[in-house]
């Protein structure tokens, strides 16, 4: 069936947005804990072919890899009533189990050891696809599996299945609490290297971003993991639902990212999300208009990206797309657009055609939703940089200190010399700036001149 | 004397008064012993007597108990009922012969005058009959318009006269009322001397004189003796009947004939238990109360139109309103977004299938390939509802060219030729006709090249951004930036036409449809949407759908290129950039170079577009125009950047 899409999951922080995408799949398609489906799912219109394949048995499998290096989340996972809807063929964790210790050189050095076992595991369920359209890859950048073993599998992704879309959901740490990952400038920068040049698309989910959002939005003092991961999970199905509700457009991954990426190192994603809730507060129903929906999508606090505001620079939107869910009616889309263009609440680039997308959704029949109307924004926009900045930033601090990096220089590929770190810093520096040009009228020729000066 | 003169007032002529073909009389004063006086009232006396065998003759010839079988007689329902009815009339003027006759049996001596005086006041009656009668005879009228003169003449007439002339009115509006009868309520056309405005054809041979305002004929459907066409039958309309009138009785009587009779004919396998639940239900409970309006109106001395236009349209009402219950009973809402899905690509997935599979088939312009079968595949292949995929069915409508086919085919050609065809099962049939079927189609086509053009620059995107790190040059940057411009405009058209367009339209139709309770507005609806969905796609606007189809051309030539150059590439990378021979296009120039006045063409076109949409918006200002429009200059770049500029009055600087 067209549009397959693989979903790997790595490391402590990617199982776990993993496994809350995976049961918010399943509730909204059904499919009980155990992969069959329930007797109330009636309606056959959503395709659960995309992220699911059926065994013999009438049984749901998750097209969906888990990977670790050590065994702590993933056998969490295998104690919950979720445990029997994974393919136990599809979990790998390493045989050392001692995890990659939060050091990107140790997961990225330990992926080249098991390269082989887990790319048998990948093959086979690209095998049994019919037209496999790509891969989702959940992982954290600042930890060691996700980055390192991620960084890694990203790189072979691109080798092996050149034709085949790669995105990601990239978690960013949280830049306002002291993290206890002391090399996590380190861990970030060179994952961000991977990002920008073997993913065709990042959707960004910022940590201090998300947080932000528990505490301030939904009122949440100690916001848990779960909480959060509800969040995130809540992002990955709606930007997905275009895929496995069949509509007009949108239908696969191509039609959802390709639009959103103007040129090919762009493809850094912002998402926002409305109405956000918690499940204490569903009672109280707001009422929502598609322009109240796509109004909010446009203000910052909403977003899961935290940038600061950047005086210098006039950041703006590259692109956009909104997906609605619910009972809209689709005269009022126009009329959404036509006012968000005259208030000028959107700020696009001035050297080219942009516009706000707007696809219309269904929501799944088998979740109550308090909220007529809810929407989700991808965003490509230039203040995006602003994160990436800040990375190198406190790269820089580091380095400038020549601090932890004895951790690195016992694996391979920093034993000799640290080139790495130059080279990714030089990758992301130029990310920024690409980033930073794009607000500029003449974005198209700066490309050419950095190009011929390159050459 | 006086007795040759009464015999010959009662219409027999005798030796003094001698009878001539044309009715008249003649008076042979032979001997002259009559005096002139006398000779002036029996001319008077005589001229009634003509009158009246005039009539006796009439009736004589049409009364419905001597109905000729003889080919020179007409015959007809209506002709006999005149008849009799004016034999009735008739009588009076016999009885006043006959009681004339009898005074001048008692009476020798009787005046000449007095016998003019008793008949005298029958005269005018007499006349008018006789003109009626004549008029009838001599233009050959048949049939219900045997009504339109008698409604004339009433109309014309004063008096005792108007009276008399109401009354045959009336009777002879009873054959009428009977035949509405049947056919109103059971949808029988009793007619067998082809005199009623309704008639009912079962050939097939002439579809396309159907009249615009008949949107419910039947046409060409598999069958002919099975879906018989009723049509109005102008000439026999009486024009006191308005138009509109006659319309609503065709289609209540139709309606029935369809909805009842031929759902026992047509679905007697197939789901029989909602047939019979449904076939003889739409006038059921009311067909009585129905039928005692009509009688009633039959029995109002006089015909009026306003009466009966009401009792119609209370008919009309609810039949329409059954039919429409029908029709939403039978999943008319299901079935509409079912031809939304597929007709109007609202299955997006199923399309993102269909069109790689059905590809190299085209480009090969093989005409024997089985579309049909890639369709149902590329449907089984998106889980398409399986009763919902074996509606449709794909085929190529192949085009007789008098050339033979170029070995390369002209494949942008060939997907314009492909057709969809829906079968609708009964009661839906009757919306669905293949003249409906082909305005669907006709967007089919339009909506199928844009989303193939979309498909191809999306699949350009994956290649492009695998070569991402191979080159940086400028032939690389501009085929990015054209791409992506050639995508953000097909796909804001493609938006446009979605959500814009088809969601809102169908939105609309469908809130309507759930409204209107009457069927005939259901139908209405239903047109008024594919009329407004075409206009809004601008195919009815030769400029627009010009411009659009030049933008479209030069999409699929960007595609082709770089889909060569890639293809080249992959066989052989260490090679520079190959032009794309195999394409013919210009060999000599390189890719880039194409790619190059590709780029200005498509900057070209692309204003081109946004300067008729201006200017369309400017002088028609339709909505829809100004919702393309803001869809495509979202961020108003083509607005800063074309000559557009110039013609925009300040006003319009939103």
């Amino acid at each position: 069936m067209p549009c397959e899409i693989i979903t790997l999951q790595l490391g402590q922080c990617g199982n776990q947005i993993g496994f809350e995408f995976w049961k918010k799949l399943c509730s909204e398609h059904g499919i009980s804990p155990e992969g069959t489906l329930e007797d109330y799912a009636t309606e056959g219109t959503d395709r659960k072919d995309v992220f699911f394949y059926q065994a013999d048995d009438e049984h749901y499998i998750p097209r969906s890899v888990l990977l670790d290096l050590e065994p702590r989340v993933i056998h969490s996972i295998m104690n919950s009533p979720y445990a029997k809807l994974y393919n136990p063929e599809n979990i790998y964790i390493s045989k050392q189990g001692g995890g990659a210790g939060n050091n990107w050189a140790a997961g990225y050095s330990q992926g080249e050891r098991i390269y082989d076992e887990v790319f048998d595991i990948i093959d086979r369920e690209a095998d049994g696809s019919d037209s496999l359209e790509g891969f989702v890859l959940c992982h954290s950048i600042a930890g060691g599996t996700g980055s390192g073993l991620g960084s890694y599998i990203l790189e072979r992704l691109n080798d092996r299945f050149p034709k085949k879309l790669v995105q990601t959901y990239s978690v960013f740490p949280n830049q306002d609490e002291i993290s206890d990952v002391v090399v996590q400038p380190y861990n970030s920068l060179l994952t961000l290297r991977r990002l920008t040049q073997s993913a065709d698309c990042v959707v960004v989910l910022d940590n201090t971003a998300l947080n932000r959002i528990a505490t301030d939005r939904l009122h949440l003092s100690n916001p848990s993991f779960s909480q959060i991961n509800s969040l995130v999970s809540n992002i990955m199905s709606v930007s997905t639902a275009t895929l496995r509700y069949p509509s007009y457009m949108n239908n696969d991954l191509i039609g959802l990212i390709a639009p959103l990426i103007p040129t090919p190192r762009l493809h850094f994603l912002m998402t926002g999300y409305t109405p956000l809730t918690t499940d204490q507060e569903v009672a109280s129903v707001r009422k929502t208009t598609v322009l109240d929906v796509m109004r909010r999508l446009l203000q910052p606090k909403n977003m899961m990206v935290s940038t600061p505001l950047d005086r210098n620079t006039q950041h703006c939107y590259i692109s956009i797309l909104n997906i609605i869910q619910g009972e809209v009616d689709p005269t009022q889309v126009h009329k959404s657009l036509q006012r968000i263009r005259e208030r000028k609440m959107a700020q696009f680039i001035p050297w080219g055609p942009a516009s706000i997308q707007v696809a219309l959704s269904k929501k799944s029949p088998y979740i109550q939703s308090a909220h007529r109307v809810s929407g989700l924004m991808l965003a490509n926009h230039t203040n995006i940089s602003a994160l990436f900045e800040r990375t190198l930033k406190q790269y820089d601090k580091l380095r400038k200190r020549e601090a932890f990096l004895e951790q690195f220089r016992k694996e391979n590929m920093f034993t000799e010399n640290l080139d790495e770190l130059d080279a990714s810093r030089e990758v992301v520096q130029q990310l920024v700036d690409e980033y930073v040009a794009a607000t500029t009228p003449d974005y198209l020729s700066w490309g050419l001149t950095q190009a011929s000066t390159e050459s | 004397m006086l007795h040759d003169l009464i015999s010959a007032v009662k219409g027999i002529g005798g030796d003094m008064f001698v009878g001539k073909e044309d009715f008249r009389f003649e008076v042979s004063n032979d001997l002259g012993f009559l005096h002139p006086s006398e000779f002036a009232i029996i001319h008077k006396i005589l001229s009634i007597g003509t009158h009246y065998k005039k009539i006796t003759n009439f009736c004589n010839t049409y009364d419905i108990v001597r109905i000729n079988t003889d080919k020179k007689y007409r015959c007809g329902l209506y002709l006999s009922s005149l008849a009799s009815a004016l034999h009735k009339t008739a009588r009076s003027f016999h009885t006043t012969v006959v009681e004339l006759e009898y005074r001048l049996l008692s009476d020798p001596h009787l005046p000449l005058s007095e016998l003019l005086l008793t008949l005298q006041p029958t005269a005018p009656l007499l006349a008018a009959l006789s003109s009626l009668v004549t008029q009838i005879e001599e233009k050959n009228v048949h049939g219900c318009m045997i009504l339109e003169v008698l409604h004339k003449h009433t109309a014309n007439s004063v008096a005792h006269v108007k009276q008399v002339l109401m009354w045959v009115e009336q009777e002879v509006h009873s054959v009428l009322f009977d035949q509405l009868t049947h056919w109103l309520l059971y949808g029988l056309l009793l007619d067998p001397h082809e005199e009623l405005f309704i008639h009912i054809t079962t050939d097939t041979d002439a579809p396309s004189e159907v009249q615009e305002m008949d949107a419910l004929s039947l046409e060409g459907l598999e069958c002919p003796k099975m879906n018989p066409e009723c049509k109005l039958r102008l000439e026999m309309l009486p024009s006191h009947i308005p138009l509109a009138v006659a319309e609503k009785i065709l289609f209540i009587g139709e309606a029935i004939l369809v909805f009842e009779r031929e759902a026992r004919k047509e679905n007697d396998v197939a789901d029989t238990a909602s047939v019979s639940s449904h076939s003889g239900q739409v006038l059921k409970s009311r067909e009585e109360e129905f039928k005692g309006l009509i009688q009633a109106l039959g029995q109002e001395p006089t015909f009026s139109i306003l009466q009966f236009s009401q009792v119609i349209e209370t008919v009309r009402h609810c039949v329409s309103e059954e039919l429409w219950k029908i029709v939403m009973d039978a999943g008319l809402v299901t079935e509409l977004g079912n031809l939304k899905a597929v007709f109007l690509l609202g299955r997006g997935e199923l399309y993102q299938t269909l069109i790689p599979s059905i590809t190299p088939f085209l480009r090969n312009s093989s005409p024997s390939a089985n579309f049909d079968g890639l369709f149902q595949l590329a449907g089984r292949q998106v889980l398409l509802e399986e009763e919902m995929l074996e509606k449709f069915a794909l085929s190529l409508k192949i085009v007789p060219t008098a050339q033979a086919t170029p070995v390369r085919g002209q494949p942008d050609k060939s997907w314009r030729n492909l057709k969809l065809e829906y079968h609708s099962k009964w009661p839906l049939h009757k919306l669905f006709t293949p003249s409906v079927q082909d305005k669907y189609n006709s967007i089919f086509t339009f909506l199928l090249d844009v989303r193939r053009a979309q498909f191809r620059l999306q699949q350009l995107w994956i290649t492009q951004m695998r070569t991402k790190f191979h080159r940086k040059s400028e032939a690389d940057r501009l085929q990015w930036t054209l791409r992506h411009h050639m995508s953000l405009l097909i796909d804001n058209i493609q938006y446009y036409l979605q959500v814009d367009v088809l969601e809102s339209q169908h939105w609309q139709l469908i809130t309507e449809i759930g409204k209107t309770r009457d069927y005939q507005q259901l139908v209405r609806a239903h047109h008024n949407f594919l009329v407004s969905v075409s206009a809004q796609c601008f195919l009815n606007n030769t400029m627009v759908s010009n411009s659009l189809q030049q933008l479209l051309k030069l999409v699929h030539k960007f595609c082709s290129i770089l889909e060569s150059v890639f293809s080249n590439e992959s066989k052989d990378r260490n090679a520079p950039l190959r032009s794309a021979i195999a394409l013919n296009v210009q060999p000599v120039l390189s890719s880039a170079e194409q790619i190059k006045k590709l780029n200005e063409a498509f900057e070209r076109a692309a204003a081109y577009l946004f300067f008729v949409l201006s200017n369309l918006r400017l002088h028609q200002g339709s909505q829809y125009t100004s919702q393309l429009i803001m869809r495509i200059d979202y961020n108003k770049y083509y607005s800063n950047n074309t000559t557009v500029r110039r013609f925009k009055s300040p006003l319009d600087a939103l």
